[in-house]
């Protein structure tokens, strides 16, 4: 059954019985305040009655008042009205009522009797005996038949005192009987809760909580007939799901890795290959030029010239292609690196290659984070060869190294990255999705010379370390190169630009 | 899983075992600790098996609560229950169903005899059927006939107060005793011209006179007891019989409160009475089983009726009939049912 539905109905038959039993209950207070009316007629109202006559009667048979007379006869209507009312509903009761009202219809007759024996004249000595003894014996009858209905009206009042404690009694059990009812509905509600939602529930979080651990082979395996049952069921399929779809990942990351593997050894090999015929050009063009130097016209002093520029370039472009090759092979040995430092060395050398240019190296200092040295020492001669190479137009060339807090542009998240930024050409954002690729370029190769290899060897180092580059940019208005370093700490604050570091030569 | 579903399941059979004797503890106790029925005692009752005053003890034999009570209980019928009392007294009987007027002359005589309770009260059921034939339509008319009464009952008293209310005495009629048994055939055969008796004698003549009956019936206010008394000796050392028979006579009146119609024609069939019997005066029967203070008001004004007609041979004093109510079986059984002044 569905939660839903289950609930709604546990709530209908609730209100139900709850309901049935407060009308009871309701109905049963109504009958014990009849009841203690009924009461109160038989002990206040008869009983007073019946003690009125009684003492008038007394009165009357002791000194005849004619008043004593009067107000029998007065009290005897009144009585005799409220005796005809009928208030008992119980057989017992009315039984009894059916014998006062008889015994007050006898008591008038006896009254009436001992009045009409008093005008009564008694002819000789033996009819006045007589009339004493009838009088004597109405008196007698008089007081026998009020104690009778004294004794009734008592036994009526026991019946319905009765009546009232049982109605008390009955309004009890319903208060009790209507407090177990509600416990009743609780503690099943309670146990429903606990085996047909809770523990589901609870499933269901240690099935989360298994997924969360990496542990996709957890299911529930419930079969509870509810919508928590249609959850776990869910669940239970998406689990299997996602096992699936995490093999079949992992089959095709290992087929990859053994297609990259594969790529890499061939690049590897072919630009190793490459090396040899090339230093055999570069060689025999040298031997040439050194040999025959004097038979060569200018011209052809030009075309070896640039056939060995053109070797030496491609030396340069299979140096890259091997060190890329190199950084995927390479085992990654973590220490900590003073980046600032290694940042410097960089410029410096950077100076010492364009000792030509004005070039002002700004680099934040105690920057430092967890990684491998030869590799991050790669990545920062990249990225500041990058950009003295595109500050070659400025008269004066400005290249910062520093960290800063930043959006990172794919997750949207702030993130702390490290950064080169320069004041050269810039690039069009447009083509930043190109930067990275291996053999890309920007710009052509005779403006600003280049393999188009360095910027995808930063980021596969970058990657290597599970961190992630970007670059910001616009036409003539420099570059910033972004990188974050995550799997490794981050420094806490960034330095005030007050406090940096200056190199400018 | 499957124990902590055991558990649940025993909790749950506990809860609702004890819940069950809870609720039925009562008869469960009942049923374990009652104890053994009482062993079977015999009680010889004389009764007056023609007034319906003696229905309760009818009415009992038929629904079996003697033998609930251990009583192997035998009635020895008698057709006045001043003869009932008589055996009694004279240890025929253990005890004895009677009206007040034969305990009254018992106590006069100064008989050991006491009133155990009252079993059943009656107005309007005694009265006096006379002939019209003999001239007589009213009270004042039977001076000088001859009544036929059993002597000493309530026959005899009723006629004396019947008599008084119209200032004539026993003096002023003859008296000839009859036994009721032959009261009927008596007035029939006209060799009485009245007779004074109860019902149901009294609508049966009434009935064979046809037209030539006139009935006068007491008023209302003459109550008539019937009781249940024997000798003060035996009672008082018979304790537990006495008991018992309360017991047995009170549970034949609750009988008798809840299913009245069944009740009387129940009495009526043991009794060979005629189904009219009851009806006979109306609402004026009462099953009772009780003692209160109007019985001794209606001993003295009999016992007073006695001695001052010289009815009684012994001393012409007021007896305190206190001395001739044993209340102690009925306190001990049903309290409330005495309200003698004590």
């Amino acid at each position: 059954m569905q939660i839903r539905t289950h609930q709604t109905l546990g709530a209908v038959i609730s209100a139900l019985a709850i309901g049935l039993i407060a009308v009871t209950l309701l109905l049963s207070i109504r009958h014990t305040d009849q009841a203690i009316l009924r009461s109160n007629f038989a002990t206040i109202d008869i009983a007073e009655g019946i003690d009125d006559l009684r003492v008038v009667a007394l009165e009357y048979i002791v000194n005849r008042p004619e008043r004593a007379k009067q107000q029998w006869q007065q009290r005897h209507r009144s009585l005799t009205r409220l005796l005809s009312r009928d208030v008992f509903d119980g057989a017992a009761e009315q039984a009894i009522i059916k014998d006062v009202r008889q015994r007050h219809q006898y008591l008038q007759e006896a009254f009436s009797a001992l009045v009409e024996l008093d005008h009564l004249q008694a002819a000789s000595g033996q009819a006045q005996a007589l009339s004493q003894q009838v009088e004597r014996r109405l008196a007698t009858q008089i007081m026998i038949m009020s104690q009778a209905s004294a004794t009734d009206v008592r036994r009526l009042s026991r019946i319905t005192t009765g009546r009232i404690v049982d109605a008390q009694r009955r309004t009890n059990v319903l208060v009790v009987l209507l407090v177990a009812l509600i416990g009743l509905v609780i503690s099943v509600n309670f146990v429903f809760a606990l085996r047909r939602i809770l523990a589901p529930i609870r499933k269901l979080k240690q099935g989360a909580e298994a997924f969360a651990l990496g542990d996709l082979s957890f299911r529930t395996g419930l079969t509870v007939d509810n919508e928590l049952g249609a959850l776990s069921q869910t669940f239970d399929r998406m689990a299997a799901r996602l096992a699936d779809t995490k093999a079949q990942l992992e089959h095709k990351s290992v087929l990859l890795q053994e297609t990259n593997q594969e790529l890499e050894s061939f690049s590897y090999s072919v630009s190793h290959d490459l090396r040899s015929p090339l230093r055999g050009i570069d060689g025999w063009s040298l031997a040439l030029v050194e040999d025959y130097g004097d038979l060569l016209d200018a011209t052809a002093h030009d075309y070896v010239d640039r056939i060995r520029h053109e070797t030496q370039r491609m030396g340069h472009l299979i140096d890259d292609l091997l060190q890329l090759a190199r950084i995927a092979r390479t085992e990654i040995r973590l220490e900590q690196v003073d980046l600032s430092a290694l940042a410097a060395q960089v410029a410096a050398r950077q100076q010492q290659s364009h000792l030509e240019r004005v070039i002002e190296f700004i680099i934040v200092p105690k920057l430092s984070c967890e990684g491998d040295l030869r590799l991050l020492e790669i990545v920062l001669t990249n990225l500041f060869d990058n950009a003295c190479k595109f500050t070659g137009t400025r008269a004066q060339a400005r290249i910062e190294f520093g960290a800063e807090f930043i959006i990172d542009p794919d997750s949207g998240a702030r993130c702390n990255a490290y950064f080169v930024r320069d004041n050269g050409v810039g690039f069009d954002m447009a083509h930043a999705q190109k930067l990275f690729g291996a053999f890309q370029r920007m710009h052509g190769a005779n403006q600003f010379p280049g393999t188009g290899i360095g910027l995808a060897t930063v980021q596969r180092i970058v990657h290597r370390h599970g961190g992630r580059i970007w670059a910001e940019s616009a036409l003539d208005q420099g570059a910033t190169f972004y990188f974050t370093l995550p799997a490794l700490p981050m420094p806490k604050a960034v330095p005030a630009p007050d406090n940096a570091g200056k190199e400018a030569s | 899983m499957k124990s902590v579903q055991r558990n649940r399941v025993l909790i749950a059979a506990t809860f609702f075992t004890l819940v069950l004797i809870a609720a039925l503890w009562r008869p469960v106790s009942a049923w374990l600790f009652s104890p053994a029925p009482p062993p079977t005692i015999k009680l010889s009752i004389a009764l007056n098996n023609t007034y319906p005053g003696s229905g309760l003890l009818y009415l009992a034999q038929a629904n079996g609560y003697f033998a609930q009570q251990g009583l192997d209980a035998t009635f020895l019928p008698y057709t006045s229950g001043r003869d009932a009392l008589a055996a009694a007294l004279q240890k025929r009987a253990d005890l004895a169903t009677c009206a007040d007027i034969p305990v009254m002359f018992a106590a006069l005589e100064g008989a050991p005899v006491a009133i155990v309770a009252t079993i059943f009260t009656a107005s309007r059921a005694n009265g006096i059927v006379a002939r019209r034939d003999r001239g007589i339509a009213s009270v004042t008319d039977l001076n000088n006939k001859t009544i036929g009464v059993t002597l000493k009952t309530d026959g005899h008293f009723v006629l004396s107060a019947m008599l008084a209310r119209y200032q004539a005495s026993l003096s002023d009629v003859r008296i000839e005793h009859l036994r009721p048994q032959d009261a009927l055939a008596a007035l029939v055969s006209g060799k009485v011209d009245a007779i004074s008796t109860w019902e149901p004698i009294l609508s049966r003549a009434a009935k064979a006179l046809g037209d030539n009956a006139v009935l006068f019936r007491t008023e209302g206010r003459f109550v008539f007891d019937f009781n249940l008394a024997g000798d003060a000796g035996w009672i008082k050392s018979h304790p537990d019989q006495t008991r018992r028979l309360l017991r047995v006579l009170l549970q034949a009146k609750r009988y008798a409160d809840e299913h009245p119609r069944q009740a009387r024609s129940i009495i009526a069939t043991a009794m060979k009475l005629e189904p009219g019997t009851f009806d006979a005066v109306g609402p004026n029967y009462h099953f009772v089983v009780e003692l209160n203070q109007n019985l001794l008001g209606m001993l003295e004004d009999q016992a007073r009726w006695a001695i001052q007609n010289g009815l009684t041979s012994q001393t012409a004093t007021m007896p305190n009939f206190l001395h001739f109510i044993d209340m102690d079986a009925l306190t001990a059984v049903k309290p409330d049912a005495v309200t003698i002044v004590r």
